[in-house]
Formats: structure tokens, sequence, C-alpha cells
């Protein structure tokens, strides 16, 4: 079925489904920089050696 | 210079796609906010395939051609494509529980494959860490590595094959996009910032993983 936009840019019309959409944001924008400190951290530990 | 560069575009990319998906985009008119996970979980996705395609890639030549530097290739971008599907697997049961009405369904082909597909290279990770030797760690993790990418075009026509909850693709599919321009532009921004992210990640990785084989290498020689 074709996705069609609302008036509404902020979730604050539709609450009910907001929750979900700020946990999954922050979870995964929380790992890809987790991991991004993660390469860093074994190539500096690597260079201490 | 050019070594910070390709991150710190990556970063830009990704917080100028964060930036216009919770404020430049509206809302989808039945699924609200929820709809917007779609801007992180279709680009993770379409990251995992590729990271794992030229995991079978780098795996096939280097069984051809024996340079280890294709074993490193592989080895990097079957963990950033471990990552990226990790995101998949998150995002995605959170935005079916508010549409669907559950968060995972056992019967869905898509789903199942797709959790299968990240068992596969999660064993790949593993049977590298647990064969100590060089050539038979990169011969092994090869063949496996050429296995798992084998399931990328089965999980992309599931869809089609069988009767699942997931829906069929809303962009990639022969006529037009079935969205407004508006959320085709941010899922554009959003799928170059999270492919310009993988490289980013694919460079540092290599560049660690040729790093601690070359410390390994003069260890060993001394």
């Amino acid at each position: 079925m074709p996705w069609s936009a609302m008036r509404a840019r902020r979730e604050s019309k539709m609450p009910e489904t907001s929750a979900f959409y700020h946990v999954a944001y922050t979870i995964a924008l929380s790992i890809y920089a987790l991991y991004g400190i993660s390469i860093w951290m074994r190539r500096k530990r690597l260079r201490q050696q | 210079m050019t070594r910070r560069l390709l991150p710190a575009l990556a970063f830009l990319a990704v917080v100028l796609a964060v930036i216009r998906s919770a404020f430049y985009t509206p809302l989808e008119a039945k699924q609200g906010a929820a709809q917007k996970i779609f801007y992180i979980h279709v680009p993770a996705a379409w990251v995992a395939f590729l990271a794992f395609f030229i995991v079978a890639v780098a795996s096939g030549i280097y069984l051809w051609v024996r340079d280890p530097r294709l074993d490193q290739l592989a080895e990097s971008s079957a963990e950033v494509g471990v990552v990226f599907t990790t995101i998949v697997l998150i995002t995605g049961p959170l935005w079916a529980k508010p549409i669907w009405g559950t968060w995972w369904a056992w019967w869905d082909v898509r789903l199942v494959s797709t959790l299968f597909l990240w068992f596969i290279y999660v064993s790949y990770l593993v049977l590298r860490g647990a064969v100590e030797s060089p050539g038979l760690r990169a011969r092994y993790s090869a063949i496996l590595g050429i296995l798992g990418a084998l399931l990328i075009p089965f999980i992309h026509l599931s869809v089609y094959l069988f009767s699942t909850m997931h829906p069929k693709p809303i962009i990639g599919k022969p006529d037009k996009p079935s969205l407004p321009s508006e959320m085709l532009i941010t899922f554009l921004i959003s799928f170059s910032a999270f492919t310009l992210l993988y490289f980013a990640f694919l460079r540092s990785r290599y560049a660690y993983a040729v790093e601690r084989d070359a410390r390994a290498a003069r260890i060993e020689n001394a």
C-alpha cells in the first residue's frame, strides 16, 4: 500500500508510536557510536603494545 | 588528513540524515512516527547485504589468489556487516510492534532468514577466533563467507515467494517508489549516509586487521 504524508512533521500529533521511533534511533545510533569507538580503541591499544 | 576525512564525512552525513528525518520529513498518515524507523532500518539492511556480498567476493578471490589482504578485507566486512544486521534485527521489531501488534513472527520467512544470516556471520567471526593457523583460518572462513552470502538473494525474494507479514519493497521494485517525494529524499540521504558509514567502518577495521597481522608476523619472526 502506498504511503502518504500527513501535514504534521513532528510526532507530537501521534504520540502513541513515537516512543518506538525514539527507542529505535537511540539504540541504533548508540550501537554505531560504540562500534566506531571499539575499532578506535583496538587500534590504539595495538599501537601502545 | 584523508584518513580522517571519510569518518568525518560519514559522521556529518549521519547527523544530517537524522536531523532531516526528525524535523524535515512528514509523518506517514497511518503509521505515524514509527514509520520513521524506515530511514534507519532499510539502509542498515542494504549495507548488511553489501557487506556480506563484499565478504563473498573477497573470499572467492582469496581462494583463487591466496592474498592475505583479501582475507583481512573479508574479515573486516563481515564484522561491520554483523553490526548492521544487528541494527536491522533490533529496529525491525521496534517498527513491527506498533504496526503489526507483535514484535516478531517465527513463521515469517523474511524475519527468520535474516536472523539466520546474522547467526551465519556471527559463526564466521567465532570460527576465525577458533582456528589458530592463519592459512586454515582464511580458507575455512572464506568458504563459510561465500556460503552465507548465498542466503542474500533468498532473503530479498522471500517476500515475493512466501506469504509474509513483512511488506514488499516500497522503493527497490520495478515500478516507481510508493512514497511521497519528501520521504524519498530523506530515504536517499539516509541510504547514502549509512553507506558512507559502512565504508568508513570498513576502512578503519581493515587498517586494524593489517596492523594486527603485521605485528603478529614481527613477533613470530623475532
